[in-house]
């Protein structure tokens, strides 16, 4: 073999394999350093797009960062909105110019994602609130390689073109664009128009439609009984056994008037379930005395499943212990009876607590009794990588002593004995709308960590769990006030979103005790991620410093 | 079972290695070969003594690198890794092995060759593994430090640079 002494001499196959694995900036400075890299580089940095009101959030050990390349905001937390704005709309102009000058760029561009700015009060962002209309266009006309444009956390976007192999579909009035396209992954949403007749399109359009497709999610259940009638019907009178080759499925499983069961495990019967291997549930039923969920489960435990990745969701938010216990129940089960459990690489679970984080019975033993299940099943999962809770700190803020340890009796370092005092103040000065008692009430530690834990969350934000990883998560504020009932002071108060990522340290320390307990019943697990906080291990020796932190 | 024949790994510089069949399958090249020459394991019908040895020759790789990339095989041969080529977007992120971020703590050239033998020979964890070492090097460095731990030298005129900052000024994390 030729001896190669430097980077340059590495054939491009692997160039482009390093150079994949850099954070924009680094790919940037890697562009600068010559004309060979400058060619080597530029597919690489405007491949993956991603435009958003925010700016990545570091993770220095891992190699998240590379996944897109932003088009953001300043990186500081102190940067006003206005200017902002103002950066973000000249980097939009700028990247507009370059594509217009240099027509080459384009074709190096496949992926958009535009993700609306997160608002704690619920706010949903327009599509011209997140991308100038004049780029929008541009990239849509021009970049004849773009194989998606997703959009999250935006209302009423949606966008078929030719050449896309990703759509999200956010009416059924549209579904006449998607047959005989070349889509791969379609993702329905929720739906603007329900009374579409589908009895309108052809029938083997339509199964060679999901016959074609890698990856298939209904977001709602209501847009997914429309399609699955349609589709259970023409497969019962054609008589024929179809294997649909699914790499991902995302389903929803909601016993509401109609028990869905019945249609969704006639569905599960044309699936080739081998080439399965990512799989989301959500799942829900709001009467306690029903088993649909167990018939559910036994049925889909018989199935010859073998995943890398399971993502649980639960369906509706429960002023009730008892009801969010029996949903941990039904989940554990489904770990508990299902075969292949120890090849699965990622596991996510997001739970719906109440808005206000005020479940019943939200005393110490409860939160203790679903602790209990979950340890009963942690350390079956012996190939588990990554294990992710998006709403982690949020259920916990259902019990009100369990949150209110991570204030009064929690870390004692010197980053949290300067700061938790202050938010004790913010406890204390504030009160907000109570929605149970109906008024104004003083404000108490689970809303204000319940909150914490839903911005933090925000940081990863996807349609579907499954896919949670495959973007970089972004930084998010919060400014301690905005939220989906009414938070207010009595006097002059200062704190602002430059608070935000001190408390995110205080979360980290009093998340630091669940990490580690994880991770000793999982060896093998290399990350956890828990509302947003990231924890990665960085080595395998039993020491409380072997996980490192996003917010250290 | 029966006796399992053995495997010798012929380098380009004529060194023989004896080799286990689990970990010279570590290389997919090498089990694409002997999935050829080899019945599976098991349903053996060995009657053949002249074969009971099977060379493997790997022109391009020399000895001291395959002493390394057989390390990394032995290490890993109990280790299931996924034989399709798709790369997996949840892999891309993870963070590097610790085990494999010590074992690649070699100088720059070596760390090259066992990259480039990792390629020819179809080792994707370690290739990637490698690859994700040199991306490590050249994190948070300036295109300035980049040049100089790289010997990259700069082509550009002083006009090309600026048109070129310029182009890609929107992607500055800044």
């Amino acid at each position: 073999m030729e001896t190669v002494h430097c980077l340059e001499k590495l054939p491009n196959s692997i160039l482009n394999r390093i150079i994949d694995y850099l954070p924009q900036q680094d790919k940037l400075n890697l562009l600068y350093t010559n004309y060979q890299f400058y060619l080597n580089v530029q597919p690489l940095l405007y491949k993956n797009l991603l435009f958003t009101k925010a700016t990545e959030l570091k993770c220095p050990h891992t190699f998240d960062e590379s996944l897109y390349t932003i088009v953001g905001v300043l990186n500081s937390p102190l940067a006003t909105d206005e200017l902002n704005n103002k950066i973000y709309d000249a980097r939009q102009k700028i990247l507009l110019e370059a594509l217009t000058i240099n027509t080459e760029l384009c074709k190096y561009i496949e992926n958009i994602i535009i993700e609306g700015d997160y608002h704690n009060d619920d706010y949903i962002d327009e599509i011209e609130d997140v991308i100038s209309s004049d780029l929008l266009n541009f990239l849509m006309k021009n970049c004849l390689n773009l194989k998606r444009i997703s959009t999250f956390n935006i209302s009423n976007f949606n966008c078929i073109i030719p050449q896309l192999t990703n759509i999200q579909l956010k009416s059924l009035d549209q579904f006449d664009k998607i047959l005989n396209s070349k889509v791969k992954e379609l993702h329905f949403d929720s739906l603007n128009n329900n009374s579409i007749n589908m009895d309108k399109f052809n029938d083997t359009d339509i199964i060679s439609l999901f016959n074609q497709l890698d990856t298939l999610t209904f977001n709602s259940e209501i847009s997914q009984a429309i399609i699955l009638k349609k589709l259970n019907k023409i497969i019962s009178e054609s008589n024929i056994k179809h294997a649909f080759t699914f790499k991902n499925l995302k389903l929803v499983c909601y016993h509401l008037f109609d028990d869905p069961t019945n249609q969704v495990c006639s569905f599960l019967k044309n699936i080739d379930f081998t080439k399965l291997k990512k799989f989301e549930l959500v799942l829900g039923c709001d009467d306690m005395t029903c088993n649909c969920l167990n018939n559910f489960i036994k049925f889909l435990t018989n199935q010859n499943l073998n995943l890398n990745s399971l993502s649980l969701v639960q369906k509706t938010a429960h002023r009730e212990h008892n009801y969010t216990e029996i949903f941990d129940f039904h989940i554990t089960e489904l770990i508990k009876q299902y075969p292949k459990k120890e090849n699965l690489k990622t596991l996510s679970i997001r739970h719906a607590p109440p808005n206000d984080f005020n479940v019943g019975d939200g005393f110490e033993g409860n939160y203790l009794h679903r602790k209990t299940l979950y340890e009963s099943i942690i350390p079956l999962l012996t190939g588990l990588e990554k294990l992710i809770c998006p709403t982690f700190l949020q259920s916990i803020s259902g019990y009100e002593q369990m949150i209110s340890n991570l204030l009064w009796n929690g870390c004692d370092c010197e980053h949290c004995t300067d700061y938790l005092p202050i938010f004790d103040q913010y406890i204390l000065r504030h009160q907000y709308y109570d929605e149970v008692k109906s008024r104004m009430t003083d404000m108490i530690s689970p809303i204000l960590f319940g909150n914490v834990g839903r911005v933090l969350s925000s940081r990863l934000e996807e349609e579907c769990d499954m896919f949670l990883d495959t973007i970089p998560p972004l930084n998010r504020y919060w400014n301690f006030h905005s939220s989906s009932y009414q938070i207010t002071h009595m006097e002059n108060c200062h704190i602002d979103k430059s608070a935000f990522p001190p408390i995110a340290i205080c979360v980290a320390h009093f998340l630091q005790e669940y990490v580690d307990s994880i991770g000793s019943m999982i060896p093998g697990l290399q990350r956890c991620v828990l509302s947003g906080v990231f924890f990665d291990r960085v080595s395998s020796e039993e020491s409380s410093k072997n996980w490192y932190c996003s917010d250290s | 079972m029966t006796a399992e024949r053995s495997i010798v790994i012929i380098t380009s510089d004529n060194d023989r290695f004896n080799v286990e069949r689990k970990v010279a399958e570590k290389s997919l090249l090498i089990k694409n070969m002997l999935k050829n020459l080899l019945p599976a394991d098991g349903e053996e019908e060995s009657d053949d003594e002249d074969q009971d040895v099977i060379e493997v020759p790997t022109q391009n790789v020399r000895s001291a690198v395959m002493k390394n990339i057989l390390e990394w095989c032995e290490h890993y041969k109990n280790t299931d890794f996924p034989d399709d080529d798709q790369e997996d977007d949840s892999k891309k992120s993870a963070p590097i092995d610790p085990w494999d971020k010590n074992f690649l703590n070699v100088d720059q050239e070596m760390l090259y060759e066992i990259i480039l033998a990792a390629n020819y020979l179809n080792i994707k964890p370690l290739l990637n593994a490698g690859c994700k070492i040199v991306a490590e090097m050249i994190r948070g460095k300036s295109p300035e430090e980049i040049r100089k731990t790289f010997n990259i030298v700069n082509d550009f005129t002083p006009e090309e640079e600026a048109a070129i900052r310029r182009e890609n000024e929107w992607a500055e994390d800044r």
